[in-house]
């Protein structure tokens, strides 16, 4: 709302006759901060209200006045009254000779003020003991997850459904002796790649499955992720056979024959 | 002139009892007229305008001069006290016995004049349209809410806006005419003692 607008909104006047809500006074203030203008005819406004007002002035008793003036000594004597309740009670009811009150008082204060400090601390040490046992407990369930993922790698290499199928490598790649545990009953399959040796910078492995005579690619096999010696591989059905090629990064359509490096039979 | 010039707002904040006693001296026909205007009796009108002052008094420092002058914030207290009894249930029950007699609320009639330098005002704020004047008055000294005002003259809001607007602006060229002096509000912030 840019100044005029805000003048023409009726806001201010409303301002003025107090019936504005919190909200808009905050929205009032803010222009009377900003605009000297509106400050005037805000002043101007309230000039006539309160001129207004005095039309109304009315001779009042005598006596008000007395009455008034008296009523704000009363208040006045009341505040000093209470001002310092603290040393007028203490010297009036409880001010004895020995004194000792006022010892107990300042020993339970001392107390309290160890008894916090105390307090504090165990508060801190246990606050620690708390933070220790929360890490460990985020360790053992990490650790936890670990153990139940190689239970259950454990528990599928060696179930009875499980085919190993060994991977050996040809003249291209000689010694390399990969291990694929093939699983028909689960359509799953796994294979552990540690033992292939390091491809060429501008060459990646990527495995085959020989179906009914069709190379059908089952992946590239990434050597990055070797914390987990076994690794998913994507089964395939009727699989006769597992074959490694090597092949420009990024993977190919069809196997580059000439760089079959191992292979492996399903049985 | 053995006079020394005191700042009326800042005896208020400091809770200055001599400047209580000057603010009534120089405003308490207002206040105490207002009140009246309000709760149409001197007992009730008695009462708020003591409260009033004990409230400035209690309240004094936290008057803020930058939001409004003395008299202003003195006649807001006095008027809200005003209108918070009318709405009490005391007053309501009272109110029903009195208007059995006589109809008490004339919103477009003004109380008796004692200041005489108003009497020629008072017949000018009555040529006032007494459409704008009803909506003022309904605000400013029942203390109505514009919802209320649309209630009970069945208008819409909008129009209770305009008329508020201008009813305003009519209400300061009144005054402007007739040239208030301008010295009451300078006056708000000084005051003599001695």
């Amino acid at each position: 709302m840019n100044k005029e607008n805000f003048l023409a909104s009726g806001l201010l006047e409303q301002y003025a006759l107090g019936i504005t809500s919190n909200e808009e006074n905050a929205v009032v203030e803010n222009y009377l901060k900003q605009f000297p203008e509106i400050r005037t005819e805000f002043s101007a406004m309230r000039n006539a209200l309160d001129q207004y007002a005095q039309q109304y002035a009315k001779q009042p008793p005598q006596v008000l006045r007395q009455r008034v003036i008296e009523a704000i000594e009363n208040e006045a004597d009341r505040k000093n009254d209470t001002n310092d309740p603290i040393i007028g009670n203490a010297s009036g009811i409880q001010s004895q000779p020995s004194g000792w009150p006022r010892y107990l008082v300042y020993a339970a204060t001392v107390f309290l003020a160890i008894s916090l400090y105390l307090n504090k601390q165990k508060s801190d040490q246990l606050q620690d003991k708390l933070t220790d046992t929360q890490t460990l407990l985020v360790t053992c369930e990490t650790d936890n997850e670990g153990l139940r993922s190689n239970q259950d790698i454990f528990a599928f290499v060696t179930s009875g459904h499980t085919q190993q199928v060994a991977i050996k490598g040809n003249s291209l790649a000689p010694g390399t002796n990969l291990m694929a545990y093939w699983n028909e009953e689960e359509s799953r399959a796994m294979l552990n790649t540690i033992f292939l040796p390091e491809p060429p910078a501008d060459k990646q492995y990527q495995i085959w499955a020989d179906v009914e005579g069709e190379m059908i690619s089952l992946g590239l096999l990434d050597q990055e992720e070797d914390n987990n010696p076994l690794a998913d591989l994507a089964f395939i059905n009727n699989a006769e056979s597992l074959n490694i090629t090597l092949e420009p990064l990024g993977g190919s359509e069809k196997p580059t024959v000439s760089l079959l490096v191992a292979n492996g039979n399903i049985f | 002139m053995k006079a020394s010039d005191i700042n009326l707002s800042l005896g208020i904040q400091q809770q200055d009892q001599k400047a209580l006693a000057f603010l009534y001296d120089k405003y308490g026909d207002v206040l105490y007229g207002i009140a009246h205007k309000i709760v149409h009796s001197e007992d009730l009108a008695q009462d708020i305008v003591q409260e009033a002052f004990i409230k400035i008094w209690k309240n004094g420092p936290n008057y803020d001069p930058k939001k409004g002058t003395i008299f202003t914030w003195a006649l807001n207290i006095t008027r809200n006290l005003a209108i918070d009894k009318t709405r009490s249930a005391a007053f309501k029950k009272r109110q029903h016995v009195l208007e059995i007699g006589t109809k008490i609320d004339n919103t477009t009639a003004f109380s008796v004049e004692n200041r005489p330098e108003h009497i020629g005002l008072k017949s000018q704020v009555n040529e006032l349209d007494p459409k704008y004047k009803e909506v003022i008055d309904l605000i400013y000294f029942r203390g109505y809410t514009q919802s209320e005002v649309k209630e009970l003259l069945g208008i819409p809001l909008g129009t209770v806006k305009s008329r508020i607007r201008i009813g305003l602006r009519e209400l300061r060229k009144v005054f402007s005419m007739y040239r208030v002096p301008i010295l009451l509000i300078a006056a708000n912030w000084t005051f003599f003692l001695g």
